[in-house]
C-alpha cells in the first residue's frame, strides 16, 4: 500500500514504576495499521501487548507512562496531551476482555448507545433509536427492540460483548481496538463473537487491532500479525506467511504448543522456562534462554532485523 | 474389572433460588439443579477428563467429589464406601486420599504465607513432625519441578505457572491417590499450559495418581486423558475414550463444542462465512 | 520508617501520637505543677514565663492540667478500642466464616440494630441513665471513666465487627481456605491462622480512626458533665469550665485543651490514612506484576 497508514506506532516505550525506579514493559514497538486492515497482536501475558493498546488509547493504568515513541493516528499525534480523548469513542472504538466493567450498570444498554449517538452525531431521539436497533442487528442480537431496554447485568457474557461492540462501532470509527475480547468466554460463545466481529468488519470496512494470546484465533480474522515477546515485536508478517513459514523460533515454538484437536496424545509440546520478569530482561535476545535454536551470538548481542518484503523477524538465527 | 477408586452414583445438587422474605412464605421456592443426575466410575490410575462450559456444573461436581459440598441426592463412594457414612479414621483416609488443585492461582494460596509455610502446613496436616516435614520439602518441590529458592517467596512474587505448581505440590503433600484438578491451566498462557498438563501426566505415570482433569478446553483434555466425559446442563451427555469423542461424537452438544475450537487458517479458508451465519442464528 | 507509616503524613501522625503517649506516661515528671493545686492568688493569669499556658479560675496551671488530662483522654479511647477489638473482631470473624447460618444472621442483625443509633447519642444516653456516681472497680481507674470505657467499647463492637465480617466473608470463600479444609484442619484453626491475618489490615485502620472518635466522644461527654468528673482533668471538662470565660477574654482556658483535642484527632486520622495505604500486601506490587 502506498498511502499513509491509519495508525502508526514508532518506537513506543511504556515504563512502569514509581519515583526513580522505572522499568520498560514495552521496549520499542513499531506497528502500522492501514485502513480496513485487521492486524493481530499476539503474545503471552506480560509481553506488553495490552499495554501497547492502552497506550494508543491513552488509558494506561496508574504507575505506567509512555516514556518515548510516537503514536500517530491519521496524521494526529496521539501522545500529545488532549488529542486522544477527542478521538476515543468517535474515530477509535474499543472492546475489552471484561465488557461488564465497561458498561454502565445503572443505565439500559440501549440508552448508552443512543446517548453516544446523540452526543457525537447530534441525532434526534427517534433517529438514534433506529440506528441503535440497526447496530444491534449488525452485531447479531435478536429482538433488538427488547434488548435495548435491558441492563448490562441481565445479559450473558457473549451478549455483553456484542453490546460493547455495537457501542464501539456506533459512531463509525475508522479503527476498532479489541483487547482479548473472547478470553473470558466459553469456546462456543467465543466462536459466535468471532463470527460477529468478522461480520462487523466486512460490513463496515473498519480497521481492527486484534489482541490475543491465542494464535489460532488470530489466524481466523487477521490479515497481518505481529508477535510480541518481552515488550518488543519479534516477528511480523502476513498471516499465511507467519503460519506457513515462521522465521522466529518463538513463533515456531508458540505455534507448536497451541493446543489442537488433532487427536494426538502424549506430552504436550511446551516452551521451557518462563518469560523474563519486568526489569530483568537478559542482554542479547530476551528469548535466547528458552530458545531451541539459540547460539552464542544470541545471548551476547541484541538481535539484528531480518527482512523479506513485508516479513520481518528480529532474530540472529533467521539472519544466518 | 477392578473396583473403582472413586464412584459417583446419581449425584444431584440443587440450589434454592434466592427470594424475598414474603415470597419465601407464599410460594414454593423453585430449585435450580447445578448437577442433575451424574454417575461416574473412576478406576485407579486413570486420567478422566471432564469437559464443559461455564455453568454446566463441572465445578460443583468437583467440590462434591472432594467433599467440600454435600450432594442434595445420590452417593459418592471412595474405595467402595459411601463417604457420607465414613467416620473417624476412615473419614480421615478419604479426606487425605482425595485432594484438589484450583483454577485461580491467586486465591488458592494464602497471600500472607510464604511458600515454605504453605507446604509445611500441608505436610504437618498429613501427620508428619516438623523435622520430617522439613526433610520432605526438597523432594516434594523436585516432584513438581520447582526450585527450593522459591520457598522464601510470597505467592504474589511467583508467576502463574509457579503458583500452580505450588498448588499441586500442596495437594501432593497430603499423599492423595485421587487428584481433582479444576481448570488447572485455563488461567495460564499457552506456552505454560503444556508444562502443567505434562506435570499432571507425569504424576499419573510415575505415582499412579488417579486424576480428574476438569477443563473447558477439549484440546487440552483430549491430549492426556484416558477417558473423557462431556458435561452440559448438569448432566454427562457423552463419555468415552478421546479418539471416539473427538472423531465420532454422538451427542450434538459434543459436535458444537468441537466445531467451536478455533482452527486458525483452516477455518478461515473454508467455512468462516457458513459458520458465522449459523452461529449468529444459534442460541446464546 | 516513613514508608512503614504510609508516607510523610502517616509518619507525622505516628510522631504526634507517640509524643502524646510519652507525655501521658511521664505526666507526673514533666508537668511543672500539681494539676489539682488550687491557688487563689494565681487566679486567671495570662500565659507568662511561670505559667506557660496561664491559670484557670481556681489558679490551677493550665499546662499541667492539659498534660494530666491526656492520661484520661487517651486511656478512655485506648481501652474502649481494645474492648471493641476483642469482641468485634471475634464476632465478625465467626459470622463471616459461618456464612449462611443462623449465627451469622442473628449476630449481624443485632449489631446492625445497635449501629443504627450514632455512638455519641448512645454514649450520652447511657451515661445519663446509669448516672455519674463513682464506683470503685480497679486500683487505677475510678468511677465514670471506666464506665465510659466499657460503654464506648461496646458501642465500637458493631463497626469493628462489620469491617471484620466483610473481609472475613470474602476471604473465607478463597480457595486457600478450601485447601485447608481438604487437609482436614479444623474450623477454628483455619479462622485464626488463615482468615484472621488476612482481615486485619482494614480493622487496624478502622481502630486507629476510632481512637480519634473516642477522644472526641470522651471530650463531648465530659463537656456536658457526664464524663470524667472534676476535679480530675480531662480536655472535655476543661473546655466545659472555660465556657464561662469565652466572652470575657480569657482565651487560654479554651484554646489549649481545644488544640490538644484537635492535634490528637488529626494525629490518629493521619496515621489511620497512612496505614490504609500501607497495609495491603497486594497493594504495593500491582506495578511490578502488571
Amino acid at each position: 500500500m502506498t498511502d499513509d497508514p491509519l495508525l502508526r506506532i514508532d518506537g513506543l516505550h511504556v515504563a512502569f514504576g514509581e519515583r526513580s525506579r522505572w522499568h520498560d514493559a514495552v521496549r520499542g514497538v513499531d506497528l502500522r495499521i492501514h485502513r480496513g486492515e485487521v492486524v493481530g497482536l499476539v503474545g503471552e501475558s506480560g509481553s506488553g501487548k495490552s499495554l501497547t493498546a492502552l497506550a494508543v488509547m491513552g488509558l494506561l493504568p496508574r504507575g505506567a507512562k509512555v516514556s518515548s515513541g510516537r503514536v500517530v493516528f491519521d496524521g494526529i499525534d496521539l501522545t500529545a496531551p488532549g488529542k486522544v480523548e477527542r478521538l476515543r469513542g468517535a474515530r477509535i472504538g474499543m472492546i475489552f476482555q471484561d465488557p461488564l466493567s465497561a458498561l454502565n450498570p445503572a443505565i439500559p444498554v440501549g440508552r448508552q448507545i443512543t446517548d453516544s449517538l446523540r452526543t457525537h452525531q447530534r441525532l434526534g431521539a427517534a433517529d438514534a433509536r433506529d440506528r441503535a436497533e440497526a447496530l444491534f442487528d449488525l452485531v447479531g442480537i435478536a429482538r433488538p427492540r427488547e434488548r435495548l431496554r435491558a441492563y448490562a447485568h441481565e445479559l450473558s457474557g457473549g451478549m455483553r460483548q456484542r453490546v460493547m461492540t455495537a457501542l464501539a462501532v456506533a459512531n463509525d470509527p475508522e479503527l476498532l481496538i479489541a483487547d482479548e475480547p473472547t478470553t473470558a468466554l466459553d469456546v462456543t460463545v467465543q466462536a459466535q463473537v468471532m463470527a460477529m466481529l468478522d461480520r462487523v468488519r466486512r460490513e463496515l470496512g473498519i480497521a481492527i487491532l486484534f489482541i490475543s494470546h491465542n494464535l489460532e484465533l488470530v489466524a481466523e480474522v487477521c490479515d497481518r500479525v505481529s508477535v510480541m515477546y518481552a515488550g518488543r515485536v519479534v516477528e511480523e508478517a502476513a498471516v499465511e506467511t507467519l503460519f506457513g513459514r515462521p522465521r522466529h523460533p518463538y513463533t515456531r515454538q508458540l505455534l507448536r504448543c497451541t493446543p489442537r484437536l488433532d487427536g494426538e496424545t502424549g506430552p504436550m509440546p511446551t516452551i521451557p522456562g518462563l518469560p523474563p520478569r519486568l526489569g530483568a530482561v537478559p542482554p542479547g535476545c530476551p528469548f535466547a534462554p528458552r530458545c531451541d535454536a539459540a547460539f552464542d551470538r544470541c545471548t551476547a548481542e541484541t538481535p539484528g532485523i531480518w527482512r523479506e518484503g513485508p516479513h520481518m523477524a528480529v532474530c540472529w538465527e533467521a539472519l544466518r | 474389572m477392578t473396583q473403582p477408586l472413586l464412584e459417583l452414583c446419581d449425584i444431584q445438587k440443587t440450589y434454592a433460588l434466592r427470594r424475598g422474605l414474603i415470597e419465601r412464605f407464599t410460594r414454593k421456592v423453585a430449585d435450580v439443579a447445578a448437577v442433575d443426575g451424574v454417575s461416574l466410575a473412576i478406576p485407579p490410575g486413570e486420567i478422566f477428563g471432564l469437559v464443559g462450559e461455564s455453568g454446566c456444573g463441572k465445578s460443583t461436581l468437583a467440590q462434591i467429589m472432594v467433599g467440600l459440598l454435600a450432594p442434595s441426592d445420590g452417593m459418592v463412594r471412595y474405595r467402595g464406601q459411601d463417604i457420607a457414612m465414613l467416620t473417624g479414621v476412615h473419614r480421615r483416609i478419604y479426606r487425605r486420599g482425595v485432594q484438589m488443585v484450583f483454577q485461580d492461582t491467586h486465591s488458592s494460596l494464602n497471600p500472607r504465607k510464604r511458600i515454605r509455610r504453605t507446604l509445611m502446613e500441608a505436610l504437618v496436616a498429613r501427620g508428619l513432625t516438623r523435622a520430617e516435614a522439613a526433610d520432605a520439602l526438597p523432594p516434594l518441590l523436585a516432584q513438581v519441578g520447582l526450585d527450593t529458592v522459591l520457598l522464601q517467596r510470597l505467592p504474589h512474587e511467583l508467576s502463574g505457572g509457579q503458583r500452580q505448581r505450588v498448588g499441586i505440590a500442596r495437594a501432593l503433600a497430603i499423599g492423595p491417590d485421587v487428584l481433582v484438578a479444576d481448570e488447572p491451566v485455563s488461567s495460564l498462557d499457552v506456552s505454560l499450559q503444556g508444562q502443567i498438563v505434562n506435570l499432571l501426566r507425569d504424576l499419573n505415570r510415575e505415582l499412579g495418581l488417579t486424576i480428574i482433569l476438569i477443563s473447558h478446553d477439549l484440546a487440552v483434555v483430549s491430549r492426556i486423558c484416558h477417558r473423557i466425559g462431556v458435561m452440559s446442563a448438569g448432566r454427562i451427555v457423552e463419555e468415552g475414550p478421546p479418539a471416539e469423542v473427538l472423531f465420532a461424537p454422538r451427542h450434538p452438544y459434543t459436535r458444537t463444542l468441537i466445531a467451536a475450537v478455533p482452527r486458525g487458517l483452516e477455518s478461515r479458508r473454508a467455512q468462516s462465512v457458513a459458520i458465522a451465519e449459523v452461529c449468529i442464528a444459534g442460541p446464546m | 520508617m516513613i514508608r512503614a507509616c504510609g508516607g510523610i503524613a502517616g509518619f507525622l501522625g505516628a510522631l504526634i501520637i507517640l509524643s502524646l503517649l510519652i507525655m501521658a506516661v511521664l505526666a507526673p515528671w514533666i508537668a511543672p505543677f500539681d494539676p489539682l493545686r488550687v491557688s487563689i492568688p494565681d487566679q486567671l493569669l495570662e500565659p507568662d514565663a511561670r505559667f506557660l499556658f496561664g491559670t484557670d479560675q481556681s489558679g490551677r496551671d493550665v499546662l499541667s492540667r492539659v498534660i494530666w488530662a491526656s492520661r484520661s483522654s487517651l486511656s478512655v479511647a485506648g481501652f474502649a478500642v481494645m474492648i471493641g477489638l476483642c469482641l468485634g473482631v471475634s464476632l465478625g470473624l465467626a459470622a463471616g466464616f459461618h456464612r449462611g447460618t443462623w449465627f451469622e444472621q442473628a449476630t449481624m442483625r443485632l449489631l446492625d440494630a445497635v449501629a443504627a443509633i450514632p455512638v455519641l447519642i448512645w454514649a450520652i444516653a447511657l451515661v445519663g441513665i446509669f448516672g455519674i456516681r463513682e464506683a470503685r472497680i480497679g486500683p487505677f481507674m475510678i468511677g465514670n471513666e471506666v464506665k465510659l470505657m466499657l460503654l464506648l467499647g461496646l458501642l465500637y463492637v458493631p463497626t469493628l465487627a462489620r469491617v471484620t465480617y466483610t473481609t472475613a466473608l470474602s476471604e473465607s470463600q478463597a480457595n486457600y481456605v478450601a485447601a485447608r479444609r481438604l487437609q482436614g484442619v479444623g474450623s477454628v484453626r483455619i479462622m485464626l491462622s488463615d482468615v484472621l491475618p488476612n482481615c486485619l489490615s482494614p480493622v487496624i485502620v478502622q481502630a486507629t480512626l476510632m481512637l480519634a472518635l473516642g477522644i472526641i466522644i470522651e471530650a463531648s461527654v465530659s463537656f456536658v458533665g457526664l464524663g470524667v468528673q472534676p476535679p480530675t482533668a480531662s480536655w472535655g471538662n476543661m473546655l466545659a469550665d472555660a465556657r464561662n470565660f469565652l466572652l470575657s477574654g480569657e482565651w487560654w482556658l479554651s484554646v489549649f485543651p481545644g488544640a490538644a483535642i484537635s492535634l490528637t484527632v488529626i494525629g490518629f486520622n493521619l496515621l489511620g490514612d497512612g496505614l490504609r495505604d500501607r497495609l495491603d500486601p497486594r497493594h504495593n506490587i500491582t506495578a511490578v506484576t502488571a
